[in-house]
């Protein structure tokens, strides 16, 4: 995912001005005009192969004898969800995310929102040098950011193994390994979301708090902090987003070592299924469940979010 | 990979400029096929394929036919999307008139209805191939394939070392055994070769020699013997040889492992014929220092594995099917192939005669001892009887996932074994095979 | 700021710690970087054999002119490719998503409210959901592995359209449109003359990210393109590094090429660093 975060959540509605709304049909033909083309761009890359993946979720290929003679289309209901919710490749996947998530999110955003708030302080020379700095990875592509730090894990001829005494690719390690890749490109990003969030923040109210005595640590816990409360809030959704569709990071480090499986993440099942198994039902079914997770994640995330900052 | 001169030259030409320069200009982005065209009058065929030269073996034909035109697609390799994008086009009904096959995934290929049964097109030509490649394209006795290469495994070994500190070239696994002991107590650091778990393929070849085939096509039914007892005994064996720390676990071919190899802390390798090109580019200041030997056997009854080769198959809505088997059977029987196919790596045709010209060609001076093309041959000659199931490159990935905690102790590789016959069983009757377990005959 | 309140505030922590973590976590980024560039100009035997960082024989050239030279120069088709999606990606679908954004945010066309619902669902759809459909439709189409089945589902950016919609409403006052209206124009022409004008940072920002996020992404090619000629550098280079372990000879390739790869978009970022800075202001300030 490559999006910003904005500063305020996405929550209700602006309707056209007054005067906008008064007009005639013609123009507001003419609004439709300008969004045809992303209308357009919607139903055919997003809705009609949504629905597709219901469809094709709901039947399976079946095989006879020895199979040479040919598969034959059934409708099997849900009997590729249920396959797919019993299987424990697919319970393992979620394990490896929720895991991913539980690593990667708290140290991406404490670590983005500590350089963040750093920066914001007055003490700091050459700001503009150290967020550029931090920032760069997040330019590196995901696979080139993947393979280079595949090398540098590698135990041989990494110096990472050295470093830390761990074999970086070795079973119990592999996970922070991949979380290690995911936070080294994104916090950056979210500190420069950050940053900017607390620029907006009135100088005022944090001077008002000065005065009042509070110190630097105080002034950014409870001032700083909760005034940029939505921006966490929406970065923490994306990333959420983000960490159950990891992919390309596992499967890139696949190629280094033997303890990532083929499927290691739900996404990678997905991929499994359809592309290795060729069996398009389950695949479906998986990138199904996978979406419906995703949706609701979100859902308990923006209402947390929204609760909290009222 | 380079350039052949032939190629070169078609470039250069006038033809092949002009042609070139509107590709550019109109359509450079949309197409992906070979840029020639072809003769007026020719059929076209068009052929998937990722085989490493497979643009010069088509480039060769052209040049000399004028009846047909071949058009060649380069699509990714097997699992990393070749598979999936043939399978795809079968359903789809817009496959090409040859897809690429390897022997382990033409069963899978056939689930899909949508190859060209051969039998009657190949029939003349059974005793020209090397048995182990010709069962590989009939897997229920009839033939779906032309055979174009195999790739036999052997071991390779640091033959000066061994000579250096008397350790006798094994011949059974249980002299590798003591050979393997022999050399971590000369350096502790060394290992006589990497136990690879993450490739299935590996492991298949490995058990291949041991003469329990995974599956075996009975009648109506699939016999599915995954766990039987030559696999386990193969199993077994590796898991005490990595209990006892005697064999290294790098995945072949990557930095690591050409690391081991570079600084001499891997004496040896089961590997296939393709090994012969990877030593040599790998570690080439090891010129001299390398031999090759078939694979310990168990007993001392001769018989040896196969890790690969590659095979083609005609889809069955083909609309040029004889102009197709035309291009398939100047592929695996032209003796310029193995000619052209000498200039960038070391081809072991599955056609006998074409064998004997890749083995002329065969440059050498890499390899002590046994001539490496004694030694391919011989390895061949030794492969046992095997059939690929229909769920052969699902079950390399189940393999590589069930295999990945024997390293750390979570599991072992019998264990993992009956494990991964339970979940191929599972998996076949799924999608409606019908299938027995064990080897009932 | 005055300096009184400057000194006040480095009180609460020693500036010789604050830019110690600071340089703790620019060395963080930028080491792995740092190999990348030394790695580029080792030999395939001084990279398996030499130090991380430390330089070994160079090569840089040699390794460049193999890069380039290698299945037919397929290097250069795979940078060209790349900026095409990418580029052309993000001013198409940039624009795209301006227009909607401001004819959901200033018109009052029928179904408006419907369309940011669903674009607000589509910003949560995973892309893996997508893969597979898209695929066989791709496949139905016979367009799959071409130049169109890539780079039209990465036109969509439903996010760049919630962005959009934010800076329309920020940044075009409706007293503008009002007076663009008395004067005669149309509501296209307002749109191009006057509105986008005025949303030009905002568009610029979610132009950067479209960008990026095309230039990164990794699963649709994957799944939609098998011909070489027609894959974007990272699938290309991921190609290539499946292949390392039959062929270590690609191992310099992939180094080299990644560092290839990762300079321009280092460079472009911090040519634009004012720009996009400018855009994130946009959209995250009033």
């Amino acid at each position: 995912m490559s999006v910003l975060a904005p500063e305020r959540a996405p929550v209700q509605e602006t309707p056209g001005s007054p005067e906008v709304i008064g007009r005639a049909r013609k123009k507001d033909f003419a609004g439709l005009v300008l969004a045809v083309p992303f209308l357009v761009l919607l139903v055919s890359t997003v809705l009609v192969p949504v629905l597709y993946a219901l469809y094709l979720s709901l039947f399976t290929e079946r095989l006879q004898g020895l199979g040479f003679s040919g598969p034959e289309h059934v409708f099997v209901w849900l009997g590729n969800y249920v396959s797919v919710l019993a299987d424990n490749a697919f319970h393992a996947g979620l394990g490896n995310v929720a895991l991913f998530a539980l690593v990667h999110i708290p140290s991406m955003l404490i670590g983005s929102l500590v350089l963040a708030l750093l920066l914001d302080s007055a003490v700091v020379r050459l700001r503009q040098m150290w967020s550029l700095a931090v920032f760069v990875p997040y330019a590196v592509p995901v696979v080139i950011g993947g393979l280079i730090w595949a090398y540098l894990y590698s135990p041989t001829i990494g110096p990472i193994k050295n470093l830390l005494g761990v074999d970086p690719l070795s079973d119990a390690a592999v996970l922070p390994s991949i979380a290690n890749i995911a936070t080294w490109q994104w916090v950056g990003y979210n500190m420069i979301i950050f940053y900017t969030a607390l620029q907006a923040v009135p100088k005022e109210i944090v001077e008002a708090a000065r005065a009042d005595g509070a110190g630097g640590f105080r002034t950014a816990w409870s001032i700083k902090i909760p005034m940029i409360r939505p921006t966490v809030f929406v970065a923490v959704v994306f990333t959420v987003i983000g960490s159950l569709q990891l992919f390309t990071e596992p499967m890139v480090l696949r190629g280094f070592t033997g303890t990532v499986t083929s499927t290691w993440t739900p996404s990678m099942y997905v991929y499994e299924a359809a592309f290795v198994a060729g069996d398009n039902g389950r695949a479906a079914a998986a990138s199904v469940l996978l979406a419906v997770i995703c949706a609701l994640l979100s859902a308990v995330v923006m209402r947390f979010s929204t609760r909290r900052s009222r | 990979m380079e350039l052949s001169p032939a190629l070169q030259t078609r470039g250069l030409s006038r033809r092949g400029f002009l042609r070139a320069s509107a590709a550019l200009g109109a359509a450079g982005l949309v197409g992906g096929c070979t840029a020639t065209a072809a003769p007026p009058g020719a059929t076209t065929v068009t052929i998937w394929s990722w085989l490493t030269g497979m643009d010069k073996y088509v480039a060769a034909f052209n040049a000399t036919q004028r009846n047909v035109f071949v058009e060649l697609r380069v699509i990714a390799a097997g699992l990393s999307g070749g598979y999936a994008q043939q399978t795809n086009a079968i359903r789809a009904h817009n496959a090409p008139d040859v897809l690429h096959v390897e022997y382990q995934g033409l069963p899978q290929i056939l689930l899909t209805g949508g190859l060209r049964d051969l039998t009657a097109d190949m029939a003349d030509l059974e005793s020209q191939y090397s048995p182990a490649a010709w069962r590989g394209v009939r897997p229920d006795g009839r033939t779906w394939g032309v055979p174009m290469d195999l790739a036999p495994m052997v071991f390779y070994y640091r033959k000066d070392l061994f000579d250096q500190h008397g350790i006798p070239l094994p011949r059974t696994w249980d002299e590798f055994r003591t050979a393997a002991a022999a050399v971590k107590q000369v350096d502790p650091q060394a290992r006589i070769c990497s136990f690879p778990l993450n490739d299935g393929s590996f492991f298949a070849g490995m058990s291949w020699q041991a003469g329990d085939p995974w599956w075996t096509a009975q009648g109506d039914t699939w016999a599915v013997d995954i766990a039987g007892e030559g696999t386990l005994r193969t199993g077994t064996f590796w898991q005490s040889m990595i209990s006892e720390n005697l064999v290294a676990g790098v995945v072949h071919g990557t930095q690591d492992w050409i690391a081991g190899m570079h600084d001499g802390k891997l004496w040896g390798l089961l590997g296939a014929s393709w090994s012969v090109g990877t030593l040599g580019r790998s570690i080439p200041k090891d010129t001299g220092r390398w031999a090759m030997a078939t694979m310990p056997t168990w007993n001392g009854t001769p018989a040896n594995g196969v890790q690969g080769g590659t095979a083609f198959g005609i889809s069955a809505e083909s609309k040029a099917p004889e102009a197709a088997m035309t291009f398939l059977r100047w592929l695996s029987t032209n003796p310029d192939v193995p000619k052209i196919g000498s200039t960038f790596t070391t081809p072991f045709p599955a056609h006998l005669p074409n064998r004997a010209v890749a083995r002329q060609a065969y440059k050498g001076g890499y390899f002590l001892g046994d001539p490496v093309y004694d030694v391919l041959d011989e390895a061949a000659k030794r492969v046992p009887d095997w059939t690929w199931g229909p769920n052969a490159l699902r079950l390399f990935s189940t393999i590589s996932d069930s295999f990945g905690p024997v390293r750390g102790g979570g599991t072992t590789l019998p264990e993992a074994l009956k494990k991964i016959q339970q979940h191929a069983v599972a998996d076949m009757r799924a999608k409606g095979l019908s299938v027995r377990e064990g080897k009932t005959a | 700021m005055s300096t009184f309140v400057a000194d006040r505030r480095s009180r609460w922590v020693s500036v010789p710690a604050v830019h110690l973590i600071l340089v703790i976590a620019a060395l963080y980024s930028l080491l792995p970087l740092v190999w990348l560039v030394t790695s580029a100009t080792k030999s395939l035997g001084d990279f398996s054999t030499t130090g991380a960082f430390e330089f070994g024989e160079w090569n840089l050239w040699a390794n460049v002119k193999t890069l380039f030279t290698q299945e037919n120069g397929i290097f250069w088709h795979w940078l060209l490719n790349s900026v095409l999606y990418a580029g052309g990606g993000a001013v198409l679908g940039s624009l795209i998503c301006a227009a909607c954004g401001y004819a959901i945010a200033k018109t009052s066309f029928p179904g408006r409210r419907l369309l940011f619902a669903l674009t607000l669902t589509g910003v949560l759809v995973p892309t893996t959901v997508l893969a597979l459909p898209m695929y066989l439709l791709a496949s139905e189409l016979r367009i799959v592995d071409t130049f169109w089945a890539v780079f039209i589902p990465l036109l969509t950016n439903p996010f760049g359209v919630y962005l959009a919609r934010v800076y329309a409403d920020a940044s075009v006052p409706d007293e503008v449109l009002e007076a663009a209206r008395v004067d005669g124009a149309g509501q296209l022409r307002t749109f191009f003359t006057v509105a986008l004008p005025m949303m030009r940072p905002g568009v610029v920002t979610v132009l950067l990210f479209q960008f990026i996020g095309i230039w990164n992404n990794f699963f649709l090619p994957l799944v939609l393109l098998t011909d070489p000629k027609l894959f974007p550098v990272s699938l290309g280079l991921f190609q290539w590094s499946t292949r390392q372990n039959q062929f270590p000879q690609y191992t310099p390739l992939v180094i080299t090429g990644s560092l290839l790869a990762v300079l321009p978009l280092v460079v472009a970022f911090l040519v634009l660093n004012r720009q996009w800075r400018k855009g994130l202001a946009a959209g995250s300030v009033k």
